[in-house]
């Protein structure tokens, strides 16, 4: 099982990356954060059925864990140690990133949680039916959840405010 | 907005990320199976030391004050003595119960069910888990402002001879009105300490369950 575990997530680990990204860019122990969505996925990994793709289950675990983790610190607060607010991709060293991209970004990222697990799994191309699953909501709602969420971005860009 | 520029800048994060920080497979295996290197490990190990630091001292304070008692055959010297050991106990009471709640709430996963349903699972065992908080504060509360007032009686020279101009008499009426008083201050002190994070969830879980927004 262990060798099997690693090898899927060795091949999809990608999706460690971005949820990180998305959710802990701003904490100084991001590599602890990833370790830990690890460690959650290992042990979530028992209960993987193969009825879907192993990458559609890992969002789920991923998205799972990381909220969880922003609410248990939440309910603990005297273990966070927080870099800084204002975080950028630009000086994450890709030149070619436009300014525009950069407003885009940190849109997303002042997004609520659980906006940002939406626009994440619409970005990777997940079906409303695979978004509705993974969130817990109707497929409809899905929809109109998006459609919100892309003009809370746009506002957010243009106005700085959803 | 195009998703395709959206979908673009997407791309972009997970290329930038992945740049010089591929996890290889060797430390996926170190991660999965020391186990004890992730955020949840080491602040276990923290709050399991604190746990047992207090529980020691929950169970140390009480057995020294009654083999004092028992070596001495009377009551401690004072009443401050009693109200010492008091402050001391709940202090430590309040200490391992929230040593206990962190311990549960490191513990707890709800990675399998969907977001919406880990987050009502959340929302309960976070419900539970501060019923059970304040239980344990009323009762170890109540039961040491009683232990409190009754030696306090009995140093006075017992229910026979109350007498409201002592100090103990006094103390002793102050502390049954905070008898009263206590459910109701540990309430307060509750809702103010624990409604930021349940009205977020409750705010996000009617969030998700409004299909009209």
């Amino acid at each position: 099982m262990e060798k099997e575990f690693t090898e899927l997530l060795y091949q999809n680990q990608g999706i460690v990356h971005k949820i990180c990204s998305l959710y802990f860019n701003n904490r100084a122990e991001k590599e602890d954060y990833k370790q830990e969505l690890i460690i959650q996925l290992w042990k979530a990994f028992p209960s993987f059925n193969k009825q879907s793709k192993f990458s559609t289950w890992m969002y789920r675990v991923c998205l799972n864990a990381a909220i969880d983790i922003i609410r248990k610190e939440k309910f603990q607060p005297k273990f966070i140690q927080y870099d800084n607010c204002n975080f950028s991709i630009i000086s994450e060293s890709n030149n070619e990133i436009s300014e525009k991209q950069e407003k885009l970004y940190q849109a997303i990222n002042k997004l609520s949680d659980i906006d940002k697990a939406i626009i994440t799994l619409y970005l990777e191309d997940f079906s409303y039916k695979e978004i509705a699953e993974i969130i817990g909501i109707s497929e409809s709602n899905t929809g109109v959840k998006i459609n919100r969420i892309k003009l809370s971005i746009l506002n957010l860009i243009e106005n700085g405010k959803k | 907005m195009e998703k395709n520029e959206l979908k673009n800048i997407w791309n972009t994060l997970a290329e930038n990320n992945n740049i010089d920080k591929q996890i290889t497979k060797k430390s996926i295996n170190q991660i999965i199976t020391k186990k004890g290197s992730g955020l949840f490990s080491k602040m276990k190990k923290k709050v399991f030391i604190d746990y047992y630091i207090y529980l020691v001292g929950l169970i140390v304070v009480p057995v020294i004050t009654t083999m004092v008692h028992l070596n001495l055959m009377k009551p401690l010297p004072s009443i401050q003595a009693y109200l010492g050991i008091a402050f001391v106990e709940i202090y430590l009471v309040y200490m391992f119960v929230n040593a206990r709640r962190k311990l549960n709430f490191i513990n707890y996963s709800n990675n399998n069910l969907s977001l919406k349903e880990g987050l009502i699972s959340l929302q309960k065992k976070i419900k539970k888990s501060i019923r059970r908080e304040y239980k344990l504060g009323i009762l170890f509360g109540i039961g040491f402002i009683s232990f409190t007032i009754l030696q306090l009686i009995i140093t006075g020279g017992g229910f026979t001879n109350i007498d409201f101009s002592k100090f103990t008499t006094i103390t002793a009426v102050i502390l049954i009105a905070m008898l009263f008083i206590f459910p109701y201050a540990l309430k307060y002190e509750f809702k103010i300490r624990f409604s930021g994070i349940t009205d977020d969830i409750n705010q996000t879980i009617t969030e998700l369950n409004s299909e009209s927004e």
